[in-house]
């Protein structure tokens, strides 16, 4: 069980490290988080709050049904900010006992996803154990990274995968699309890093029917490439990656995937999307951006509102509210682009035992 | 012996992805640019890159942009690509110009003029 101050510690480092490393408010496609996030955090914050008030046992079986990175990310943006916003401007009753209960609440439900330090002090997100890990060197087929022009188009397949998700998730990408975790150390110091883009076709928020639903990839860098991972899923390397990569195994909708030829075919399908998706948001009208991003948040939760048999798109409160205050925060957080915040306010920001609010 | 030619550095950064590269400066402006007469080789200099960029990305031999962090899409995708990445410059779009030809340390986080 996670709990007391040497846990929150722990937590509030690995912030105050993912965020050094961050640009956060300047992210400016299709917005910034906040530009979009200020209009119904609270809202969510508090719906989740409520059923873990009413039912806590029921209420951890709901968040288990999501991503371990929706578990990350909605941690401190949605329950810990939201439930400061909805208490500060809302009157909504909870202190800061209560969040911080409910902070240590979904501590453990992330703890029970995790094999490994579940704030990633030590530059790893450890999924799988070591039995697995063994068991995916030894029974996946591998292909040798043998020359350069494999391992380019390794590095293309990344990032169209990488934008496409972008594209259409916006800044939830890290958790509402892709999982990445890793690295695992394996034999001959060579490490596995695991990308998992697991809803590549989100048809319930995009009405484009996509071609592929997911793709898994498994790739042996050489222990040199110094990869870490922070708790906000982002990937560090010492050295670019491409020269690293000694072998792959990648399947496509549980289809293995290895000639040059189909690893090409996949990458200029996923360019294609991703500008193609980003093209028809660059068409939307701000306020649209701003629905939009409050679909892609709610279905985050999908599986969480599922759970209670409940309907997971946004409540008529979340699009009353957007149409009421218009482009007010929108713009609010855009002017505060140029605003460049230190690691320490946010820090401060999620600290469930402050009401400081940015 | 080997004349050792002091190039001037005009642009301070965040080196996000090792290597060193010259090439000519293509200043991309327009959010949804997919080709923008974007040659192979091409420096790409942008605000930020958004993933309307994509095409061009593959084809750049380095990225300089006015802001992001080390974990940002250019520092990521240029770790990816192995080419070099200088990001948060803060004025890369306004002083770097069209065809102007440079080099770009993604070690060092430094643009030089050459």
């Amino acid at each position: 069980m996670l709990s007391g101050t040497n846990t929150l510690s722990k937590f509030l480092l690995a912030i105050k490290r993912s965020y050094s490393d961050m640009d956060v408010a300047r992210t400016p496609w299709p917005a910034n988080a906040s530009q979009i996030e200020a209009y119904f955090s609270d809202i969510v914050a508090t719906t989740i709050f409520d059923k873990f008030k009413k039912d806590p046992v029921k209420c951890k079986k709901a968040l288990s049904a999501l991503t371990l990175f929706t578990l990350y990310a909605s941690l401190y943006h949605t329950e810990i900010v939201g439930l400061k916003v909805g208490k500060i401007f809302e009157g909504y009753p909870a202190n800061q006992k209560d969040i911080l209960n409910f902070a240590f609440f979904v501590f453990n439900v992330i703890e029970s996803k995790t094999q490994d330090d579940i704030f990633c002090l030590n530059g790893s997100h450890k999924v799988l154990s070591r039995k697995e890990v063994k068991e995916i060197e030894k029974t996946q087929e591998w292909t040798e990274a043998k020359d350069q022009k494999i391992k380019k188009e390794i590095a293309n397949l990344i990032i169209s995968l990488e934008s496409s998700v972008w594209a259409l998730y916006f800044d939830s990408f890290s958790c509402a699309g892709k999982e990445i975790h890793g690295p695992y150390q394996v034999a001959g110091k060579n490490i596995i890093l695991v990308r998992n883009y697991f809803n590549l076709n989100p048809k319930e928020i995009w009405s484009v029917k996509g071609k592929y639903r997911s793709i898994r990839m498994r790739l042996k860098y050489s222990k040199k490439a110094g990869i870490k991972l922070d708790y906000a899923n982002h990937i560090k390397s010492a050295k670019p990656l491409l020269n690293e990569l000694i072998s792959f195994s990648i399947s496509v909708d549980g289809k293995r995937v290895a000639a040059l030829s189909e690893i090409r075919s996949l990458s200029r399908y996923f360019s294609h999307l991703a500008k193609k998706q980003a093209e028809r948001i660059n068409a939307l009208p701000s306020l649209e951006i701003i629905k939009k991003g409050a679909e892609i948040y709610y279905y985050r939760y999908k599986k969480f509102f599922e759970y209670y048999g409940e309907d997971w798109h946004p409540p008529q409160q979340v699009y009353d509210r957007i149409n009421g205050l218009k482009l007010r925060w929108w713009k609010y957080y855009q002017n505060n682009e140029n605003r460049k915040e230190s690691p320490s306010h946010y820090v401060k920001l999620f600290d469930p035992r402050n009401d400081f609010i940015g | 012996m080997v004349k050792i030619v002091k190039s001037k550095i005009i642009l301070k950064g965040i080196g996000t992805s090792a290597g060193e590269v010259e090439g000519r400066v293509k200043v991309v402006k327009d959010l949804n640019c997919s080709s923008c007469d974007f040659q192979e080789g091409n420096i790409l200099v942008a605000k930020i890159t958004n993933p309307a960029m994509i095409m061009i990305i593959s084809k750049a031999a380095a990225i300089v942009t006015d802001i992001g962090g080390i974990t940002s899409h250019p520092a990521i995708v240029a770790r990816e690509l192995g080419i070099p990445c200088v990001v948060g410059t803060e004025k890369a779009t306004k002083v770097l110009k069209d065809k102007m030809k440079i080099r770009v340390d993604g070690e060092k986080g430094v643009v030089y003029k050459i």
